[in-house]
């Protein structure tokens, strides 16, 4: 593992650690980066429960819905596609257990950690200012807490999830673009405050006991 | 004088909140709830601009969105905006307005000559005037445009916001007037998602300029209960000067909000406007009617109105647009307007309509106050320069074609004009909507709806205040229904009607007759348009909808023919002796009204939001060295790194150099990396590279080429074998998406059966090229990794921690350099990238752009798909027929190489360029001529794709596809330019280091 | 702009899908297609008045194919089936073909 002080977030050149405002209740946007999750992207003929065994999380079975467990996020990305989501520095483990808990399958697991960071956008007019580049229906009647989808802001492809009814979302955008997709957010959210909020903290991850396979010791 | 034809009281305005406001420079007050309009109508101020054409003086003619002729240039410097329609601004304090289209003001314009010689300048003069020479046009225009011209744009950048909004629900409601409030009330009731809106500021519609009674109140009131029954609804949005301006496929709606527009600018907060675009599982149209002008002498005088827009004027604004008036009508509804005005305060000098027998309850009211009325006449002609002063009236034939008798005059200072009412139907038009013909009201109405959406009210030709509130409560119920929602009784609400509410009894008369030629019978205010241009279009054959209306302008410019357009068609159907379905009409299009283009824009411009900014880990330190950047898709990339003092060509050579004579680093990350999985992977990448990776080991890469099925090349790039069933394959940058979905699409439409699974890693791996005879030992001061040729060949990758950043180590090169390619987690490439030029700096070390890559591949002859190839070229094109097995089975491309158009033997083929003056670098694109002295066209064969300087081998390099260029080495071709003719001897397209010896060095 | 009804996803607007054209065309074995089938399977295609199946791909959303049928005239979407499913039948005059 690489010392941590050589790594560089995507929105570092934005120094968000330096605006973080004690108080945001008055801002109707508030924003903040979740640097460097852990992201396994999951593809194939995959079994649910073996994923569970290897990371504990199971995989929703419904389009467009979260499940969590263990401290990942399973993001259903298409029908046999998905995300997980853990915490900063549990990729290698996540995707080592993987590996193993799904050897055999027909599958694809790629560690795709740093292709994405997430914007977490929360405050009053979350959702009003997503609507401003997002096409998605994001009534509470039809995306609610839990829920994902793949669309776009804009013109930049993103997943958004819901993690709470407040509402609050993540918002997983490609790093090359997410510079200029911080900056669209600060933009169209200007006319209703915006404030930077402190990165959310993450429990960590830890590999759930693995069961002994006949034979073993 | 100060608001002299202001009522002391009545309507809805504001008479404790007086507003200043500048129009041509002189100052007024008005009222707040005033609109411009109506505060220029109090003020006695009548001409309010000169027309398009003739520069004739022109007054307010309407109330609403349908006012043609007082466009106005609103606000100063960077705020001005031309064409607002004076009856649609909101009035505000401190207010600044311009007429416009006359110079150097409305009351002397010296344009106003084209109104005497009118007679040389007949529709269509400038297309038969101006067309020829053809040349010569662009110095025409120049004067036409200027004389013309129709307000200013603002010379400055848009100091405004502007926000857009994504906005889905179940029922959307397009108008606020009886029949929409009705509608929007009983959805909402059910629960559904209900957005209203409306353009006005107050809703209510024509509730507003009526005395009707709904549910025992002012209408009026009523109409603010009902808003605020809405407000309280949870899911129902209401947006006030909203105009849903265009209606389009799968109920997709786009509204404008004006957000601030009503308000003076140091009050303003937030966007200035903002735009909807709605998709509506349901949608009514409750757009209402406009009133349609008749067309007779002289009719656009200023002083000469809409009969309904002076009730408005009167009943809402409390304002006279006259004192004195007379009306010209052929129907019913005038009467009502008549006996609101003579309220009102305007003495109605007499009622002239055209029928003979005009008889009703609002015929006998009138009768009964004891207005004169003067059936089977109408008005023939309008005198008063700048204002109506008197209008003579004469009477019909008995065929309705002439006047006869002796004429009457009658002194007035307004008159009113209704000939009938049009069905707004622009947006359920937009939808696909059929329109049928409706004889008794003379107009267009709602047929076959194409979309999901329901027609009420007015706009269904359904004229009475009973029938649409009665219609609005249904479709309003049933759209909730139908989007899922269940509706419990739904209640029509009680209105008192007033006699003849709804009634028009009307009698067609498109075309009046004033006994004299020469007497313009307007249609088209706006654009100048007269029954006689109808006339002449039609005597030059130009009588089909579509010709008519470009030949005449008919229902152009901002107005979209508003008011013009059912009486253009009427007066044609005349002329042709058919009926007026038979004609039909143009087609209504997008928008309904103007739309601002930084409402549509947003805030997407400027170089920051127009476009998606992508950017490597590294970029900060790019833009801090001195990089001057290119735009390569979304992405930005070095083009080069400038010292101070050099020129771009200079920091080019300079870079070129020190990849060849020591060390240089090139940001790679933007190349395309798929990571490709599962049991049929190798079969996969077999299928769609053209040569075979079945014998490629875990540790090695190779190069691919991959074609679309028609054999043309696609995309190229390196593959590295990752694992047993893993690779990573790498495609150009700009083809990074497109290469992607290829795979996808194979996949999923054809290789059902293949499992094999691609994810992007484009940004998960930042990449940095490393190339130079000093690129080993700077990569080996900074790895354990044996790096020597034996243990780490040419094409071959291991992993490796760089920096103390564990990675992947390719042994790969583009420049044709011995060189490497290290990939390393995004997050620690700018760390590892400093390590690099920190180790380096005693080999001086050299980042380089892109321009320097392209100038060391080309010295090599490797080729960049989608520059040196253009989707027509194979790689037998390229000389690269060894990339092409012929052992291996099927792949993509393979059966379309054995077309024979693939196989003929004179097709362009990728050639090497040297110019006889090897300082001459030839533009890339040009072409080459086998006879470039010959009479243009100038025959072609071939054109160069890539084109530099090479300092390395000290003069210009090119690459060239060329008819039959394999067989023509060693010829000379020319290739013209602009001022020259260069010629270039052919050559093999490998400039340096022929035999690759540095390259595996 | 159309609205979709994503096999998985359910309604999304047009602009996050691609539109793959002509549905349902047979790649020919390369081992035995003539030139003329093989021409015919790369650049032919339809161009009907009304009734068109064509194919979608999800492309911001979740990356699926599939098909649909479609009116080139009203736009109206009459069916959404798999990329494996055959075209179902439709009365061509619904969707406006001549």
């Amino acid at each position: 593992m690489a010392e941590s002080y050589l790594r560089q977030s995507p929105l570092a050149q934005r120094a968000l650690d330096t605006r973080v405002a004690d108080d945001t209740s008055a801002a109707g946007l508030v924003l903040s980066e979740r640097r460097y999750l852990a992201k396994i992207n999951l593809r194939g003929k995959i079994d649910s429960a073996a994923v569970k065994a290897a990371v504990g999380v199971e995989l929703p079975a419904e389009p467009n819905t979260v499940t969590e467990g263990n401290n990942i996020a399973a993001l259903w990305l298409g029908p046999a596609e998905w995300l997980l989501v853990g915490p900063s520095d549990a990729e290698k483990g996540m995707n080592d257990a993987l590996v193993e808990g799904l050897e055999g399958m027909s599958a694809g697991i790629v560690d795709v950690t740093e292709g994405r960071t997430v914007i977490r956008v929360a405050g009053p007019m979350a959702r009003d200012v997503l609507s401003m580049g997002c096409p998605l229906d994001l009534h509470p009647r039809v995306f609610g807490a839990g829920r994902c989808a793949q669309s776009f802001i804009v013109r930049s492809t993103v997943i958004v999830h819901q993690v709470d009814d407040a509402p609050v979302y993540d918002i997983y955008v490609e790093r090359s673009q997410s510079d200029y997709l911080f900056h669209w957010f600060e933009t169209s959210g200007a006319p209703y405050g915006v404030a930077v909020a402190a990165e959310p903290e993450t429990s960590s991850w830890r590999r759930p006991p693995r069961r002994k396979k006949d034979g073993e010791a | 004088m100060s608001q002299a034809f202001r009522n002391g009281d009545g309507g809805r305005i504001d008479r404790g909140k007086r507003l200043n406001f500048t129009f041509d420079g002189q100052n007024y007050d008005g009222f707040a709830g005033d609109t411009l309009a109506s505060a220029l109508l109090a003020n006695g101020v009548r001409l309010v601009g000169r027309s398009f054409k003739y520069h004739r003086p022109r007054g307010i003619v309407g109330s609403g969105p349908e006012e043609p002729n007082a466009l106005i240039q609103l606000g100063v410097g960077a705020h001005t905006e031309p064409n607002t329609r004076a009856t649609q601004i909101a009035l505000f304090d401190g207010l600044i307005g311009e007429s416009q289209n006359a110079w150097p003001g409305v009351g002397f314009d010296v344009g106003a000559i084209n109104n005497l010689v009118s007679k040389v300048i007949p529709s269509g003069f400038y297309y038969k005037t101006f067309m020829w020479p053809a040349a010569a046009w662009m110095f025409y225009e120049k004067f036409i445009r200027s004389a013309a011209g129709l307000g200013k744009a603002p010379s400055e950048p848009d100091p405004e916001t502007y926000e857009k909004r994504t906005v889905w629900c179940d029922v959307l409601v397009v108008g606020g007037g009886p029949a929409g409030l009705a509608a929007a009330r009983a959805a909402g009731a059910s629960g559904a998602r209900v957005i209203l809106a409306d353009e006005g500021s107050e809703f209510g519609g024509s509730l507003l300029s009526s005395r009707d009674r709904i549910e025992g109140r002012e209408g009026a009131d009523w109409a603010g209960d009902v808003i605020d029954d809405l407000a309280g609804m949870a899911e129902v949005r209401v947006l006030p000067r909203t105009t849903v301006a265009s209606y389009h496929d799968h109920n997709y709606l786009v509204a404008v909000e004006r957000v601030n527009d009503h308000l003076p600018l140091g009050e303003r907060h937030g966007p200035r406007q903002r735009l909807w675009k709605i998709r509506a599982k349901q949608v009514v149209l409750a757009t209402g009617a406009i009133e349609r002008p008749l067309v007779f002498a002289e009719n656009d005088r200023p002083g000469v109105m809409l009969a309904g827009a002076v009730r408005t004027y009167v009943n809402r604004y409390g304002a006279r647009p006259g004192n004195r008036a007379v009306v010209f009508t052929n129907n019913d509804s005038a009467y009502r307007a008549a006996l609101d005005a003579a309220d009102g305060g305007i003495s109605i000098a007499a009622i002239v309509d055209c029928r003979a027998n005009p008889e009703g309850a609002l015929v006998r009211l009138v009768r009964e106050r004891g207005i004169e009325i003067v059936s089977g006449s109408v008005i023939s002609g309008v005198r008063g320069a700048k204002q109506v002063s008197e209008v003579e009236v004469a009477a019909l034939n008995d065929a309705g074609d002439d006047v006869v008798g002796a004429r009457r005059s009658f002194d007035c200072d307004l008159v009113m004009m209704s000939g009938g009412w049009n069905p707004t139907v622009h947006l359920y038009s937009q939808s696909g909507g059929k329109l049928a013909w409706n004889q008794e009201l003379a107009t267009f109405v709602p047929a076959t709806a194409a979309q999901k959406s329901r027609e009420v009210g007015a706009v269904n030709g359904s004229f009475s205040l009973a029938d649409a509130l009665a219609e609005g409560t249904r479709a309003g119920a049933a759209a909730a229904r139908d989007a899922g929602f269940e509706v419990e009784g739904e209640q029509v609400p009680a209105c008192e009607a007033a006699p003849g509410d709804g009634v028009l009894s009307l009698l067609a008369l498109w075309d009046v007759p004033c006994g004299r030629k020469g007497a313009k019978r307007f249609l088209d205010f706006q654009n100048d348009v007269t029954a006689a241009d109808v006339a002449l279009a039609h005597r030059e054959n130009y009588s089909s909808v579509e010709h008519f209306k470009r030949y005449t302008t008919t229902g152009m410019g901002t107005d979209q023919g508003k008011t013009s357009n059912v009486n253009g068609l009427a007066i044609m159907a005349g002329l042709r002796g058919v009926d007026v379905p038979e004609v039909g009409h143009t087609t209504f299009r997008p928008f309904y009204t103007a739309v601002t283009v930084g409402a549509l824009a947003g805030i997407n411009s400027g170089p920051e939001l127009l476009d998606p900014v992508r950017k490597t880990p590294m970029h900060n330190w790019h833009e801090t060295h001195g990089a001057h950047f290119e735009d390569v898709g979304q992405w930005k990339r070095p083009y080069c790194y400038l010292r101070p003092g050099e020129t771009v060509k200079q920091a080019v050579d300079r870079e070129v150099l020190a990849a060849r004579t020591s060390v240089a680093i090139l940001d790679a990350s933007t190349l395309g990396k798929i990571d490709i999985q599962g049991p049929d992977a190798l079969e996969l990448i077999n299928r769609v590279y053209t040569n075979n990776f079945a014998t490629l080991k875990v540790g090695q890469c190779r190069y691919g080429l991959m074609l679309k099925d028609d054999g043309m090349v696609f995309d190229d790039g390196v593959t590295a074998r990752i694992g047993e069933n893993r690779y990573l394959m790498s495609t150009t940058t700009g083809g990074a998406p497109n290469v992607l979905n290829w795979l996808e699409e194979w996949l999923q439409c054809e290789w059902r059966d293949l499992e094999a699974y691609c994810t992007s890693v484009t940004t998960h791996w930042a990449a940095i090229a490393i190339a130079g005879p000093n690129s080993r030992r700077l990569l080996a001061e900074l790895t354990a990794t044996d790096l020597s040729n034996e243990a780490f060949p040419f094409m071959s990758w291991q992993d490796g921690e760089i920096a103390g950043i564990p990675g992947r180590i390719f042994r790969i090169s583009f420049s044709g350099e011995t060189g490497f390619e290290v990939q390393v987690p995004a997050s620690y490439a700018l760390a590892l990238w400093r390590a690099l030029m920190t180790a380096g700096e005693k080999y001086s070390i050299t980042p380089y752009g892109t321009e320097a890559m392209h100038v060391l591949r080309a010295e090599k002859g490797f080729i960049i798909a989608g520059q040196d190839t253009d989707g027509t070229t194979t790689p037998y094109d390229l000389g690269m027929g060894w990339i092409v097995s012929r052992k291996k089975g099927d792949f993509l491309g393979k059966r379309g190489l054995e077309r024979p158009d693939t196989l003929r033997e004179d097709r362009k083929q990728l050639v090497g360029l040297l110019t006889e003056n090897p300082n001459e670098v030839i533009p890339e694109g040009a072409h080459i001529s086998p006879a470039p002295d010959s009479a243009k066209p100038v025959p072609m064969e071939g054109w160069v794709t890539s084109s530099y300087y090479s300092p390395n081998c000290g003069r210009s390099i090119a690459m060239a596809l060329l008819r039959r260029g394999n067989e023509r080495i060693g010829e000379t071709v020319a290739l013209p330019l602009e001022d020259k003719v260069v010629r270039a001897k052919i050559t093999k397209p490998v400039f340096f280091d022929e035999e690759g010896e540095r390259l595996r060095g | 702009m159309l609205l979709i009804e994503c096999p998985h996803c359910g309604p999304r607007e047009q602009t996050e899908f691609t539109c793959g054209g002509e549905g349902h065309i047979v790649r020919p074995d390369p081992a035995t297609a003539t030139d003329a089938e093989w021409g015919h399977y790369l650049f032919m295609r339809k161009n009907p008045k009304g009734l068109h199946f064509e194919r979608w791909f999800h492309a911001h959303g979740c990356r699926q194919w599939f098909h649909a049928a479609r009116s080139t005239v009203t736009h109206e979407i009459f069916a959404i089936y798999g990329i494996d499913e055959p075209p179902p039948a439709i009365d061509p005059s619904k969707a406006g073909s001549q």
